[in-house]
C-alpha cells in the first residue's frame, strides 16, 4: 500500500510539459475515483438494504409491543401490501444511486487499466454506462428539495467523442475520458448535495426503526442485555463482569434500574449513530467534490494531486471505522 | 413563509413517529380486536405515507400544498393533544386516523410523482 501511495504522489509531478500520454496522473486519478466510488457505493447500498429490512424488524417490534401491552388481544401484526410496495419503491430509488456509483467505479476501473497497464479497455462502453446510470439517477433527484435541473450534456458529449475514445491517441483518449467521467461525477455530486435533507431523514427513519426493534428484543429478553454496554465500557476503560447478563435479568430494584439505564444507553447510541451516518454522507459528498476538482486539474495541465481526496477519504474511513458503530 | 419540502417531509415523519410511540398505550386500552387492528393500521398508513413522501421527495409547491400542510400539521397537534389530555381510546384512534388521512393528502398533493 505504501509503495502504491508513493507511486501516486510521484505522478503528481507530471504537468503541462507532458508530451506523451499522462498515464501516471490518469492512473492516480482513476485510483482516487475507484476508492471514492467504492466507499460511497457501500454506504448507499447499506441504506437501501436497511430500508428494506425495516419491514421485518417492525413486524417483530410491533407484535411484541402489542402482546406485551395486551396479552388477551395478542396476535401477529404486519404491514399491508401498500406499505411493502412503498418500501420497495424507496429502496429502489436509493439503489439508483448505487447503480450510478457502480457504473462510475467501472469507468474509473477501465481508465486505470488503460493508464496503468497501457491496456486498451472498453473505455467508450464503460464511460457511456456511467453517464447513462447517472442520468437515470438524476431523473429522481430532480424532485429533491433544492434540486436543480441537471442537463444531459454528458450524454451528448459521449456520442460526440465516441470516435476519439475508440480510436484516438492515448493522450487524447485519457483526457476525453476524464472529461466525460468528470461530467458524471459532477452530476452525481450535485444530486447528492441537493437531496441531503431527504437522505438524512431516511437515515433517521432507519436508525429510529432499528432502535425500536433492538429495545423490543432487549425487553423480550431474547438477546444478551449486557452486549449493549460493551462499547460504553470499552470507552470508559472498564471490563464488564462475565455475569453482567445475570445481573440485568434479576428482579431486584438494582436490576430494574440497570435495565432502564441500558435502554437509555441504546437510545443515546442511536443518536450517535444518526450523527455518524449524517457525517458519512457529508464526507462522501465532499470526497466527490474533491474528485471533480482533481479531474479539472488533470484536464488543465495533466497534473493530479492526491492529497485532498486522500484526506477526505481518510475522514470518511475514520467515520466508518468508528468503534461506536460496532 | 411557505413551507419547504424539508418541512413537509419532517411533518409527515413526526406524525408517524408520534403515532408509533403512542400505539402501545392505545393497545393497552383496547378491548376489541377491531380496535387493535385499527391502531396498527393507522400507524402503518402513516409509515406508508412517509415512505412515499421520501421516495417522491415532495418537490411541488403552491397554495393547495400549503393548505394541505397546515391541515396535516393541525391534525398532528390535535392528535398530540388527545394523548396529552388523556382522551378516551376511541377519540385517540379517531385523532390518529384523521392525522393519517391529512398526512396522506399532503403527500398526494405535494409529491411531484408517486
Amino acid at each position: 500500500m505504501k509503495i502504491r501511495a508513493a507511486i501516486l504522489v510521484a505522478t503528481a509531478l507530471c504537468s503541462a510539459g507532458c508530451v506523451s500520454a499522462p498515464r501516471g496522473p490518469a492512473s492516480a486519478l482513476a485510483d482516487m475515483g475507484i476508492r471514492t466510488s467504492a466507499s460511497l457505493g457501500s454506504g448507499i447500498r447499506s441504506t437501501a438494504d436497511d430500508v428494506s429490512n425495516v419491514g421485518v424488524s417492525n413486524a417483530f417490534a410491533s407484535t411484541w409491543r402489542l402482546c406485551n401491552a395486551n396479552p388477551q388481544l395478542c396476535q401477529p401484526t404486519q404491514a399491508d401490501a401498500a406499505n411493502f410496495a412503498a418500501r420497495q419503491k424507496l429502496a429502489g430509488a436509493i439503489n439508483l444511486r448505487a447503480q450510478a456509483v457502480n457504473a462510475l467505479e467501472e469507468a474509473y476501473g477501465v481508465l486505470e487499466q488503460e493508464a496503468s497497464y497501457d491496456a486498451k479497455g472498453d473505455l467508450q462502453g464503460a464511460v457511456g454506462d456511467a453517464v447513462s446510470a447517472v442520468n437515470k439517477y438524476s431523473d429522481f433527484v430532480l424532485a429533491a428539495p433544492g434540486g436543480q435541473i441537471i442537463g444531459n450534456q454528458a450524454g451528448k458529449i459521449v456520442s460526440a467523442v465516441a470516435g476519439i475514445l475508440a480510436e484516438g491517441r492515448q493522450k487524447k483518449r485519457l483526457l476525453e475520458a476524464s472529461r466525460l467521467i468528470q461530467a458524471s461525477a459532477t452530476q452525481l455530486h450535485d444530486g447528492l448535495k441537493a437531496e441531503a435533507a431527504i437522505y438524512e431523514s431516511i437515515q433517521g427513519y432507519v436508525v429510529d426503526s432499528q432502535t425500536d426493534a433492538r429495545i423490543a428484543l432487549y425487553d423480550a429478553g431474547l438477546v444478551s442485555r449486557a452486549q449493549f454496554l460493551v462499547p460504553m465500557s470499552r470507552d470508559l476503560g472498564v471490563d464488564l463482569l462475565n455475569n453482567a447478563d445475570r445481573t440485568l435479568d434479576g428482579n431486584s430494584p438494582q436490576a430494574n434500574a440497570a435495565r432502564t439505564a441500558v435502554v437509555a444507553v441504546i437510545r443515546a447510541e442511536a443518536q450517535a449513530e444518526a450523527e455518524r451516518v449524517r457525517a458519512r454522507y457529508q464526507a462522501s459528498v465532499a470526497a466527490l467534490n474533491a474528485l471533480v476538482d482533481a479531474h479539472k486539474s488533470f484536464e488543465g495541465d495533466q497534473s493530479v494531486s492526491t492529497e485532498r481526496v486522500s484526506r477526505v477519504l481518510a475522514e470518511l474511513d475514520a467515520i466508518i471505522d468508528d468503534p461506536q458503530a460496532d | 413563509m411557505p413551507s419547504t419540502a424539508k418541512d413537509r417531509l419532517f411533518e409527515v415523519y413526526e406524525t408517524y413517529r408520534k403515532a408509533k410511540e403512542s400505539r402501545e398505550l392505545d393497545w393497552r386500552d383496547a378491548t376489541t380486536l377491531a380496535q387493535v387492528q385499527k391502531i396498527q393500521k393507522n400507524v402503518v398508513n402513516l409509515e406508508t405515507a412517509y415512505l412515499k413522501a421520501a421516495a417522491s421527495a415532495l418537490d411541488a409547491n403552491g397554495a393547495a400544498i400549503e393548505e394541505a400542510y397546515e391541515s396535516a400539521k393541525s391534525a398532528r397537534e390535535t392528535m398530540e393533544a388527545a394523548y396529552e389530555e388523556a382522551k378516551a381510546l376511541p377519540e385517540r384512534i379517531r385523532a390518529v386516523s384523521d392525522a393519517a388521512k391529512k398526512v396522506a393528502g399532503l403527500v398526494k398533493k405535494a409529491s411531484a410523482k408517486l
